[in-house]
């Protein structure tokens, strides 16, 4: 059985989140922040812009001309667009090695996220751009936990998944049993030692059981319904298969039936086979980006 | 005639979720992404050796009609047509051919909120006998993610498990 200080032991062990992460998520979220000071943080990282500029020059976005500087890109995509991107970024590196604990090869955990990303912003209220930023996000960042998790689910994968069977309870609970957390809690505790952002470390602790959100019950809603949509198309997903329990009231939430629930999901299809660059940033280089920073 | 010793190497043709791929070579292998609640339908000519796998995502076209001309594999009642078509223009004939399914897992749904799984094989199933196929055998439900391999030269579909070694 883990204890909380294995698993802080655990997150101090990873490469940092990259202070620019920080900076840009709370800049983000500040009315009071400039553009100018956005671009700045980003221009002093040589490689990031350079991956920013790819991406916004990728076929997911498919703009009708090319984007040479951050300037221009933030003219084009906009600010939420700009950030989601460069976090993406960012947060590839954490994923790239494989969470084989967990039956995931390596790439499979980062195209689950970004294909929950993806389905967390189009869930989002057309004209609130805010929460769409934020729900890609929280997307993005949903499973992380699942990363220091790995190495101690190792060969406990059987008796927890006979613990899913038998009992016929979701998954995060048989780890909890098991592990002595769940990777959800393992996620949010990195989330608060990172000081992410409160609504995100809500949607990560929470996308599991919607109904216990208190103060962001909308973006969680988003990123429990964009999980199962994922996990049902089976976009990275392993061991655990589709062991994860469905709860309702987040379609209240959001005010969908089943049928607006199909009707997104050619859509987020359709974004996600377009996300190639995006998934692609998983690239070798990725890594050595953060343990550098 | 080819001798059979030219196909040393099974060629193989990926079918990502929303595509489908038939072929006449004897020899191949389709296989398929990780398969959740979509469903694989697998068919199959022993006598002209075609083979086809078709890996739809939702049960009906009516869901988004303009996505359905533009790609008939992501739905049911669009895929399974355009699948069959496509056998039958490769030379395979309906009385000869078999026809398997795979996948329609669920999630854990105590409502019946969200029963995509479900809702996916009753189309396929539905579909297939309006058309008088029956199906060979199933392959469905549970909780498991799968992965398939259907081999072309007998007809054979190898159904793995995520996160177990066997093939059924
Ligand atoms: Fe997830």
């Amino acid at each position: 059985m883990l204890l909380l200080k294995d698993l802080v032991r655990k997150v101090k062990d990873l490469p940092p989140l990259p202070d620019i992460v920080v900076k840009l998520l709370q800049a983000s979220r500040d009315p009071d922040a400039s553009v100018r000071e956005m671009v700045e943080l980003i221009k002093h990282d040589p490689a990031l812009t350079t991956k920013v500029l790819r991406l916004c020059n990728s076929s997911y976005y498919g703009l009708p001309r090319k984007i040479n500087s951050i300037q221009e890109a933030l003219v084009y995509i906009g600010t939420d667009t700009l950030v989601n991107f460069i976090l993406a970024g960012c947060l590839a590196a954490f994923y790239q090695q494989s969470q084989d604990g967990y039956g995931l090869e390596s790439g499979d955990l980062w195209r689950h996220s970004v294909g929950c990303a993806i389905a967390a912003q189009l869930l989002s209220p057309a004209d609130d751009d805010a929460l769409k930023s934020e729900a890609f996000t929280a997307g993005l960042l949903h499973d992380v936990g699942k990363i220091i998790l790995s190495s101690f689910v190792g060969d406990k994968m059987q008796e927890i998944m006979d613990i899913v069977k038998d009992e016929d309870i979701p998954f995060e609970k048989a780890e909890r049993r098991i592990l002595g957390f769940s990777h959800t809690e393992a996620g949010a505790q990195m989330a608060k030692m990172w000081n992410l952002p409160e609504p995100l470390i809500e949607a990560i602790s929470l996308h599991q059981t919607p109904q216990a959100a208190v103060n962001h019950k909308r973006l969680v809603a988003q990123v429990h319904v964009a999980n199962i949509l994922c996990i049902s198309f089976g976009i990275g997903i392993g061991t655990d298969g589709l062991a994860y329990s469905f709860d309702p009231s987040a379609m209240e939430e959001l005010e969908l039936n089943s049928d607006d629930l199909y009707a997104i999901s050619v859509k987020v299809h359709d974004q996600f086979s377009r996300a190639e660059d995006m998934i692609g940033l998983i690239a070798p280089t990725g890594h050595a980006d953060a343990k550098a920073a | 005639m080819t001798p059979v010793n030219e196909f040393k190497a099974e060629p193989v043709i990926l079918v990502g979720m929303a595509e489908l791929s038939v072929t006449n070579h004897p020899n191949s292998c389709l296989t398929t992404s990780l398969l959740g609640a979509g469903i694989v339908v697998a068919v199959h000519d022993p006598e002209s050796h075609v083979g086809g796998l078709l890996h739809f995502m939702l049960p009906r076209w009516s869901i988004d009609k303009e996505s359905a001309l533009d790609n008939p594999a992501l739905f049911a009642d669009s895929g399974i047509p355009a699948l069959y078509k496509r056998c039958y223009k490769m030379g395979a004939e309906k009385e000869r051919m078999k026809c398997y399914l795979i996948g329609g897992a669920n999630v854990m749904d105590r409502t019946g909120g969200f029963n995509l799984g479900a809702d996916n094989l009753n189309a396929a199933t539905d579909i297939l006998s309006k058309n008088g196929v029956s199906v060979e055998k199933t392959w469905s439900g549970g909780i498991e993610g799968r992965v398939i391999k259907f081999h072309t030269d007998a007809g054979r579909v190898d159904v793995q498990i995520r996160g177990q070694q066997e093939v059924e």
